[in-house]
């Protein structure tokens, strides 16, 4: 299943956690490295320094060579700070562009009919799906992934197949039974399908705190 | 626990790979969540690897229209954002390749623009130190540029900048060390 | 072109469906860009109405129009989609009728997008 992803965003800090654990001995250097009087390679301070997870290491903290090696690197970092920081003139205008190519090429899914057994009327599976994930977003601790619908016989019956992320801190049962009045409602409501069932599946867990904003380097040196 | 808040746009509070799931299936307001967030580091990645701002928002624009099309396909076995950070990387190195450099001393946006800068004050010697860092940048070696902007402007950790460049972070380290030896040179008048 | 013509009965259907309170538009507008981006003359290659099509029924027995709107989220889109074929019906029967060329006039409607939100991008 596409939601049972390993890779999830990691709750570790962006470092790449403890680098190498041996002395300068253990490893060969990378070219142009280079052995401070303290016996550690200029690599590995840096790396100490900018890279890796907390708890600082306590000799990158406590030793001066180290130290000065990092304070090597503060031009460098102050004007990389300034880069960063920098907001590309023309974002706006490149997202409405990417959308307004993305949107030429719609990808509709079936056609579903709407219940009015006496007029040709129907909606195309990605509109209706928006709705309905919508609805089931209105529920607390829950949110849609994947909303697929399938017309069943040959009258306007249609049946809704959904997976869901949901937060833990309430019984499941309670909240899949939530979301799945909340579909029927909306489906009924906002839209006028006849659906005969709403198969739900909990595909994924919604984790607590902001799953938002881009992960910046918090390296110690920084 | 996620709360129902008052979000200045429905869907704003969802993670990335559920946005994904639902792009995939064709939603374009959930895909436009995406390309949203994602829109601001990709292109200053790709202004970083490019030679002229033009050219860096049509990698971009490709990189996106290009995921757009292989959402269905894309079996989230990375993150979203590692996926889409390859996908611009690799479209910045066939542009390259397409295109030789031409004006390495254009990577640098217009400065000045008043509000184009987060910080308006900054001082003319703030400008010329990324200006410097930005003529530093274009003169190292591909791989090892990637490296460092996916590093250091980007914060990603050695494994995911591994996975963006499809190698190993052995040598992730190694450029990253000799990327910031000939930064750390290229910058020594600025000290 | 004449009054009874494919191009306007689909003026006449478009006209009739967009005046349906909850029709937004009658396909995404940039399909509409598009086309004309491709067709910049924009002399006859470019239809009234890219929305809609009409074709003459199998049997020759008279008109099939299909509708393809986007809506407004307001009210059911059901509602909103059995107000189009009606009205829509509706307006091509008497326009037909007026001009003296009485046929049957059979009527679809897609809904190809709801607008959730507010325009994102």
């Amino acid at each position: 299943m596409a939601l049972d992803d390993p890779h999830k965003r990691p709750s570790a800090p962006p470092g790449a956690g403890r680098p190498r654990s041996g002395s300068a001995a253990d490893v060969p250097p990378f070219a142009g490295d280079e052995v401070l009087p303290c016996g550690r390679l200029l690599s590995r301070a840096w790396e100490e320094a900018h890279d890796a997870a907390p708890p600082p290491d306590p000799h990158t903290v406590s030793c001066p060579h180290c130290r000065e090696a990092v304070e090597g690197l503060a031009t460098v970092n102050a004007a990389a700070r300034a880069l960063r920081d920098e907001d590309p003139p023309g974002l706006r205008a490149l997202a409405d562009r990417v959308m307004d190519a993305v949107r030429a090429e719609v990808r509709s899914g079936r056609l579903l009919p709407l219940a009015d057994p006496d007029r040709d009327l129907r909606i195309v599976e990605s509109a209706a799906a928006k709705v309905l994930r919508r609805a089931a977003d209105t529920v607390p601790g829950s949110r849609a992934a994947t909303c697929r619908l399938v017309p069943e016989g040959n009258g306007t019956d249609v049946r809704v197949t959904m997976t869901l992320a949901v937060a833990l801190d309430r019984p499941l049962p309670d909240r899949v039974h939530q979301v799945r009045r909340s579909v029927l409602r909306s489906a009924g409501q906002d839209l006028g399908l006849t659906v005969t069932a709403v198969d739900i599946t909990v595909a994924d867990v919604l984790e607590p705190g902001p799953p938002l904003g881009p992960r910046l380097p918090t390296g110690a040196g920084a | 626990m996620i709360e129902q808040t008052a979000s200045p746009r429905p869907g704003a509070d969802l993670p990335d790979r559920l946005l994904a799931v639902r792009a995939a299936e064709g939603d374009d307001d959930s895909f436009a969540l995406l390309v949203q967030r994602h829109s601001r580091p990709l292109l200053a990645l790709a202004r970083c690897m490019l030679d002229n701002p033009q050219d860096a928002e049509e990698a971009v624009q490709d990189a996106f229209v290009g995921a757009w099309r292989r959402l269905p396909e894309y079996r989230h076995s990375a993150e979203f954002r590692t996926w889409m950070y390859r996908i611009t990387v690799n479209r910045c190195l066939t542009m390259r390749r397409r295109r030789p450099p031409l004006l390495p001393l254009d990577v640098v946006a217009e400065p000045a623009t008043g509000d184009a800068w987060s910080q308006p004050a900054r001082t003319a010697e703030q400008d010329a130190a990324t200006a410097a860092l930005s003529r530093a940048l274009a003169e190292l070696d591909a791989g090892q540029r990637v490296c460092w902007i996916l590093r250091e402007l980007q914060g990603l950790p050695y494994k995911e900048i591994a996975h963006v460049t499809r190698t190993s972070e052995q040598t992730v380290r190694g450029r990253l060390f000799r990327a910031r030896r000939s930064l750390q040179e290229a910058m020594g008048p600025w000290r | 072109m004449t009054a009874t013509g494919t191009t306007a009965l689909l003026g006449v259907a478009a006209e009739a469906a967009l005046a349906v309170p909850g029709v937004a538009a009658l396909q995404p507008r940039l399909a509409r860009r598009l086309a004309a981006a491709a067709a910049p003359t924009r002399a006859d290659t470019t239809p009234p109405e890219a929305g809609i099509r009409a074709d003459r029924a199998p049997d020759g027995s008279g008109w099939h129009i299909e509708v393809r709107c986007v809506l407004t989220e307001s009210r059911r889109a059901l509602d909103i989609a059995r107000n189009v074929h009606d009205r829509v019906t509706a307006a091509l029967i008497t326009h037909l009728a007026t001009h003296g060329a009485a046929e049957p006039v059979t009527v679809a409607v897609t809904v190809t997008g709801i607008a959730v939100w507010p325009d994102v991008a």
